[in-house]
């Protein structure tokens, strides 16, 4: 099927990049559907997770390993059970990007993490437990700062 | 908003099962004890209105600047 998007126009996508969000996402509580999809041409580690109720609310993901190798998860464990969490293997995480015109302002929000459900694609937005993660860390590869 | 006060030491009940204790106070800093069944999330109120700030910042994106999100994290040649 084809869904609208912010920004890359009509994409097609299938029933599995149908990500549900029960709580919403932080400052977005009544939006629960998402779509994550490819970035036409990125070739990247970055994804677009796409409202399927707002067309204009969209966000740019990326896994957390990729800008911090070492990241770990620690969330309450009653987030995980909400999502019906049951191993490690089932947790698809990411982090949202906030992109500026000037591109060494760009941020990712390690506090905030993404976590989706693989077998059933229910997410949440969780707070980390550890709190020298930043909402803002710079999107830059360790080491190349 | 329902206030009450309280000295050092002393607690708050909400509910059977969740209790708040001002541990030390010291100057203008208040240390504040939570027992809470951890179904309850405790987060100081920065961290929430943080998250939502930066969420809603990130949904300003400017379609230009995911055009060359390709090179962004391109090792410099």
């Amino acid at each position: 099927m084809k869904i609208k998007t912010k920004i890359f126009g009509e994409v097609e996508v299938s029933e599995k990049q149908r990500i549900y969000f029960e709580s919403g996402i932080l400052g977005f509580e009544d939006l629960h559907s998402f779509f994550l999809i490819d970035i036409p041409d990125s070739n990247g580690p970055f994804y677009w997770l796409q409202s399927e109720e707002s067309i204009d609310i969209g966000f740019v993901v990326i896994t957390p390993e990729t800008i911090m190798p070492d990241y770990k998860l620690e969330v309450e464990k009653s987030d995980l059970e909400k999502i019906d969490i049951k191993s490690e293997s089932d947790i698809l995480l990411f982090s949202i990007v906030t992109l500026y015109e000037d591109p060494s302002k760009n941020t990712v929000n390690l506090l905030g993490p993404i976590i989706i459900n693989k077998r059933n694609l229910k997410a949440i937005q969780a707070i980390s437990l550890n709190e020298n993660y930043s909402v803002r860390h710079p999107l830059i590869k360790r080491g190349e700062q | 908003m329902l206030i009450l006060s309280r000295k050092e030491n002393q607690s708050i009940m909400i509910g059977d099962n969740i209790e708040i204790t001002i541990v030390s106070i010291k100057g203008d800093h208040v240390k504040i004890g939570i027992n809470a069944p951890t179904d309850v999330k405790v987060f100081r109120k920065e961290i929430f209105e943080e998250i939502q700030n930066a969420n809603k910042e990130a949904v300003n994106v400017d379609p230009n600047t995911i055009k060359d999100i390709g090179s962004l994290l391109k090792k410099k040649e």
